[in-house]
């Protein structure tokens, strides 16, 4: 029996890729392509490409982070990093996410446990 | 199917972006740097190179909607630094003009060894506000102060305003109380307007004010003093014109004062070329959403003295040079400079 399916999945996720973004960056700078990689090792959810750059480039413009470019390799690279705005909203987000996340299981964890005393129907 | 199709796609892309040359080329640069590390990635798991390709490229939708997302919050960026500039009130220099600070008070020369190094002020904990030095003058010499505030982000221009004609004109003595009075009132009134200033976080915009030195000619002549009006009142006062109520604003600036007797004694750069040699410090400012008040960063106290010397010419000048930058891209924003009201 499948429950949410990706789609769902994706939903519950969505509205939260900014404090994901945020969270990455909280382990030090990062630059566009890697953050893609770590949000996605550390959810399972992809934030493709073309919602990435918009969402990164928000924050910039927000002043919750602040980017600087390098050469490297032969390749620039625009890397990003926290800024004290950018570290205050991260902890405000995850006071809420927590708030959030504990309201749910209030809701579904006495459910969960009427309904494991039921059996089943076939 | 090549790498010339990243190419074409970031063309497109950049044609699509209503927003500056620069802007495009940077956006252009971070897309293609993803592209390729993308296309590495995916032809190390075994995917063929076209195909890899076109993968990359479909995880970045069509350039339309990417144009138009991407570019939303530098345009929105540009209207808020447009709409400092346009506003009244976003940062002054406050010149406060009172019968008190008309006294002269002496303070030690510049001579480089006197010079008080380049204190580390806290970003969250400015100096204390100016404290006036002595008690109030009751006789002796009175003068005349010629004030003249010039702004500029860049230093040759800022020199150049201020070596202005206007600013060489013999000051008049005063020779009784109604003059003084009159002077006094002329100087405690907002009588300083200076243009828009931008405020970029590579280019330091540069406040110079000058003040002529004269003396009463009573034989007095060997007491030359020179007189600054404003002992306690310089501080500059950002106020942000635009305001979100959902965002909380951040702007950092360095402020850095230094005198001279000359434009070509000042120190020339930055801080970095003559460390020790400049008064001053680094603030953060930050307006909660919503908030429209004004944030006040103090000029350091210490360079706010009069100095006291003879055998001073009558056009000499004394120049407070006020070195205001942004320091980081966060601070793009345009102030304007005006004397507070008495």
């Amino acid at each position: 029996m499948n429950g949410l399916d990706a789609k769902q999945r994706r939903d519950l996720f969505r509205g939260s890729f900014d404090v994901m973004v945020l969270a990455v960056l909280a382990d030090g700078r990062q630059y566009g392509y890697a953050i893609q990689k770590r949000v996605h090792q550390a959810s399972g959810q992809t934030i493709k490409a073309g919602t990435l750059y918009p969402l990164l480039h928000r924050l910039e413009a927000e002043g919750l982070v602040a980017a600087t470019w390098e050469t490297g390799a032969g390749r620039d690279r625009k890397w990003y990093a926290l800024t004290p705005a950018g570290q205050a909203r991260l902890k405000a987000a995850a006071a809420d996410w927590q708030a959030a996340f504990a309201r749910m299981q209030a809701l579904i964890l006495p459910a969960l446990r009427r309904v494991a005393a039921q059996p089943i129907p076939e | 199917m090549s790498e010339h199709e990243f190419e074409a796609y970031l063309q497109q892309l950049a044609n699509r972006l209503r927003l500056s040359t620069r802007q495009r080329h940077h956006i252009a640069g971070e897309l293609r740097d993803h592209l390729e590390a993308r296309l590495d990635d995916l032809t190390t798991r075994g995917i063929d190179r076209d195909t890899a390709i076109q993968q990359a490229l479909q995880e970045f939708g069509d350039t339309h909607t990417l144009a138009h997302d991407i570019a939303t919050p530098a345009r929105r960026r540009r209207r808020v630094r447009i709409a400092k500039a346009l506003a009244t009130a976003a940062a002054a220099v406050a010149l406060v003009a009172t019968v008190a600070v008309m006294r002269p008070i002496s303070f030690p020369g510049l001579e480089a060894e006197r010079a008080p190094s380049l204190p580390t002020v806290d970003i969250a904990s400015p100096p204390p506000a100016a404290q006036a030095s002595k008690p109030p003058r009751t006789h002796g010499t009175q003068v005349i102060v010629e004030t003249r505030l010039v702004t500029a982000n860049d230093r040759a221009l800022a020199d150049a305003g201020l070596n202005h004609a206007n600013l060489l004109r013999t000051p008049t003595p005063i020779a009784d109380q109604a003059t003084t009075a009159a002077f006094i009132k002329a100087a405690t009134t907002p009588h300083i307007t200076t243009p828009r200033l931008t405020v970029w976080a590579s280019e330091p915009a540069y406040l110079l004010l000058s003040t002529h030195r004269a003396w009463l000619p009573e034989g007095k002549e060997d007491v030359a003093e020179e007189v600054v009006f404003l002992n306690q009142g310089i501080a500059v006062r950002v106020l942000p014109a635009a305001y979100s109520d959902t965002q909380q604003l951040t702007m950092s600036f360095e402020v850095l004062t230094r005198w001279g007797e000359d434009t070509h004694n000042l120190p020339p750069t930055t801080s970095e070329d003559e460390p020790g040699r400049w008064l001053g410090g680094r603030y953060q400012a930050t307006w909660e959403p919503g908030q429209t008040l004004a944030i006040e960063l103090p000029v350091d106290p210490r360079t706010l003295d009069f100095k006291e010397f003879a055998n001073a010419e009558p056009n000499d000048r004394s120049i407070l040079l006020i070195r205001l930058r942004a320091l980081d891209t966060d601070t793009e924003g345009t102030v304007t400079i005006w004397p507070e009201p008495a």
